[in-house]
């Protein structure tokens, strides 16, 4: 079996999420996030470049029989939370599926959508 | 724990540097809370070897998942601890203050609530569904809200939303209050998808300043 990189997953559920109607950006983790604070050459804690990668996480079941991938994203204003968490939900299982099925694996994938947050207009995250 | 952190490195003979391709040199935790990887390796081992071996030193470690992992979920960490590190004395109140910045921000996203999908892992921050319901309760006239909770009600994804809020008294109160939990319960649904089987509602202030005086609408507003 073709290992395939955490690096790589995190990258492919990102782009599915951020290409969701009514996404308007990722919410970078607080790993991430505290990271950044720690940096020296940062001024701010604000999420703007980083990258969108920051707001999946991305985990090896503990049995290690498949992935569990958590995505934290910022919803625009005027899309129903419900629904647009939905579609993140079901685009990013099929991305991470996808992926992992031309690396020729075959593993179950569980997805996590939470929204942190509704911006008022579309949001430069 | 960072990659170059001295505390974390077990005491091993001075040749033990190489690549280990056998997860039995590695059966004997060095310290107590070392971890072993579902490929036998020691977190600790693979930590040491992420930050001093060269990158094509172990054919295990390039290849093995579990060991890739704990190299990159450790990457993180231990850029953090070198920017501590590098930190001067001087400037670790303003480090402490961006890092308290950044929790805080985290812990105002409030609990986790599901929203109404039996069949998908779908959650809202409390904090992003409040301010959603609080402008719901603003709609009606007469009314600002002061503050929202939620909490999950239930094993499903039923919700229970607790309001107050401040009312004017030109207009009967249960009235005013039964227009606001109805805004609600139409927002919750219509605007979120959250499940709200409750809204209780106090109110814990009079809105002085109502009906606000117009000059073309002296009586002010209301429904």
């Amino acid at each position: 079996m073709t290992a395939t990189g955490t690096t790589a997953l995190l990258g492919v559920a990102a782009e599915a999420a951020l290409a969701v109607p009514g996404v308007a950006g990722l919410q970078p983790r607080l790993a991430h996030c505290l990271a950044a604070a720690a940096a020296p050459t940062r001024t701010d804690t604000a999420p703007h470049g980083m990258p969108p990668e920051a707001g999946i996480r991305a985990d090896r079941a503990p049995d290690g029989s498949g992935w569990r991938i958590e995505v934290r994203c910022v919803l625009a204003e005027g899309h129903r939370a419900l629904d647009t968490a939905r579609n993140v939900h079901d685009r990013v299982r099929t991305a991470v599926s996808s992926h992992l099925a031309t690396h020729g694996v075959a593993e179950p994938v569980t997805v996590a959508v939470t929204v942190t947050r509704i911006a008022a207009r579309p949001a430069m995250v | 724990m960072a990659l170059d952190d001295p505390q974390a490195r077990p005491s091993e003979p001075p040749d033990a540097d190489g690549p280990r391709t056998s997860p039995i040199d590695a059966g004997v935790p060095p310290f107590a809370g070392d971890e072993v990887l579902p490929c036998g390796r020691l977190l600790s081992r693979v930590w040491e070897q992420a930050r001093d071996a060269a990158p094509v030193a172990d054919p295990h470690t390039v290849t093995c998942p579990h060991c890739r992992e704990a190299v990159e979920g450790l990457a993180t960490v231990n850029a953090a601890a070198q920017a501590l590190r590098a930190e001067d004395p001087p400037g670790l109140q303003a480090l402490a203050d961006r890092v308290m910045n950044v929790v805080r921000a985290e812990i105002r996203l409030g609990r986790l609530l599901p929203l109404a999908d039996p069949d998908r892992e779908l959650r809202i921050a409390e904090s992003a569904a409040a301010k959603v319901l609080r402008q719901a309760a603003d709609l009606v006239p007469g009314v600002r809200a002061a503050t929202c909770r939620l909490v999950p009600a239930g094993e499903g994804a039923d919700v229970r939303v607790t309001m107050a809020l401040a009312a004017a008294l030109d207009r009967p109160l249960p009235d005013r209050v039964d227009q606001v939990r109805q805004s609600v319960l139409d927002s919750a649904g219509r605007d979120l998808g959250l499940a709200v089987t409750a809204v209780d509602i106090t109110v814990v202030d009079v809105l002085e300043s109502w009906p606000p005086l117009g000059p073309g609408d002296p009586t002010g507003g209301g429904t």
